[in-house]
């Protein structure tokens, strides 16, 4: 008697599973292949994001220190920020570790933050060299009036500027002819214009 | 007999599913936190915070005061205008192009802060522009 059951229980297990099975899409081997391919790069790119996890929550401002009193530091960047520095944050003064009593007013770093409940809290600060304003480019727009090997000439809103051709960059003058609407940028150096990039909008 | 075999099939009958059941909501859980794992990998870049509103240029990768350790980064912007457009940094300058509203380059970035200007010339031959800082170090942080 308690074989039959034992039986009839083992019976009615496979017949269920045989149902569910039946039921049950195939797996093909192109779909685990997909399955196995997704599982190693959700592996790998969240090992990624979790290498640069400290770098995705870090902002940094550049800027001129200003003050630093009381264990808050007061930079004035494109706004003035205050920000939290520890005795334990590490410094470094044009790529030379320091101490933060060793930061002076007036010098420019940059400052690497973390955003905590009360504002800002530095991770590192780095002092650095101040940029040069003059060695960023500029750019424009204008009507070519002339050009050849030597210089371009161009009407832009304001004035007429005459570009020289820059060493740095493979832009031939010659490629513009007059008429041809341009944009582009320069660098001003000693008082003259030195095209780095120019293209064709219109001719 | 007859009768104890019929509750011995029924009894069969509801464990297997029940064990069936017990499967299907294990592989429901690992699927979820596959999906999981993917969404944590690929964050959406959300939008930057230095542009003015006047601006039609949208830089919409990365975030503005991003800190990187790698020495290209990839920009993208929309700009509705369609016309090229002037990426100014301090590695050197681009002019890009593009077909659609969707513009994007890799950059070469410089250590230290790299002020990424982007501007466009409309028909007016009046200007718009956007820009972001983004900061290279390959300094450790902990």
């Amino acid at each position: 008697m308690i074989y039959s059951v034992f039986i009839a229980v083992i019976f009615s297990l496979l017949f269920t599973f045989g149902q569910v099975l039946a039921s049950t899409p195939a797996t093909s081997s192109a779909d685990i292949e997909t399955k196995v391919k997704d599982l190693v790069e959700s592996k790998l790119s969240s090992q990624e994001a979790s290498l640069n996890q400290p770098l995705q929550s870090l902002r940094g401002y550049q800027g001129t220190i200003l003050s630093l009193k009381s264990n808050i530091l007061t930079l004035e960047s494109q706004e003035t920020i205050q920000i939290k520095v520890l005795d334990t944050t590490p410094v470094t003064i044009l790529g030379k570790n320091s101490k933060i009593s060793d930061l002076a007013i007036g010098s420019t770093a940059i400052v690497y933050t973390r955003q905590i409940s009360s504002g800002f809290e530095a991770v590192r600060i780095a002092t650095v060299t101040p940029p040069d304003p003059s060695s960023r480019a500029v750019p424009f727009t204008g009507k070519v009036d002339a050009s050849n090997q030597r210089q371009l000439t161009v009407t832009t809103t304001s004035d007429t500027k005459v570009f020289l051709p820059s060493t740095k960059t493979k832009i031939k003058l010659t490629d513009f002819d007059a008429g041809d609407v341009i944009i582009g940028t320069y660098k001003l150096v000693d008082g003259k214009l030195y095209l780095t990039q120019a293209l064709t909008v219109s001719p | 007999m007859k009768k104890e075999v019929i509750i011995a099939i029924g009894l069969g009958i509801i464990l297997g599913i029940l064990i069936i059941n017990g499967f299907n909501l294990a592989n429901q859980a690992s699927n979820n936190e596959s999906g999981n794992a993917l969404q944590i990998s690929s964050p959406t870049p959300s939008p930057v915070n230095d542009q003015t509103s006047q601006s039609l240029i949208s830089i919409t990768y990365p975030e503005d005061r991003v800190v990187t350790n790698q020495s290209t980064i990839k920009l993208s912007i929309e700009y509705p205008e369609k016309t090229p457009l002037i990426v100014i940094s301090p590695a050197g300058e681009q002019i890009i192009s593009s077909n659609s509203t969707t513009y994007s380059t890799n950059l070469d970035l410089v250590p230290g802060e790299n002020l990424i200007e982007v501007v466009g010339f409309l028909s007016d031959n009046s200007s718009t522009s956007s820009d972001i800082r983004i900061y290279y170090t390959t300094q450790e942080f902990k």
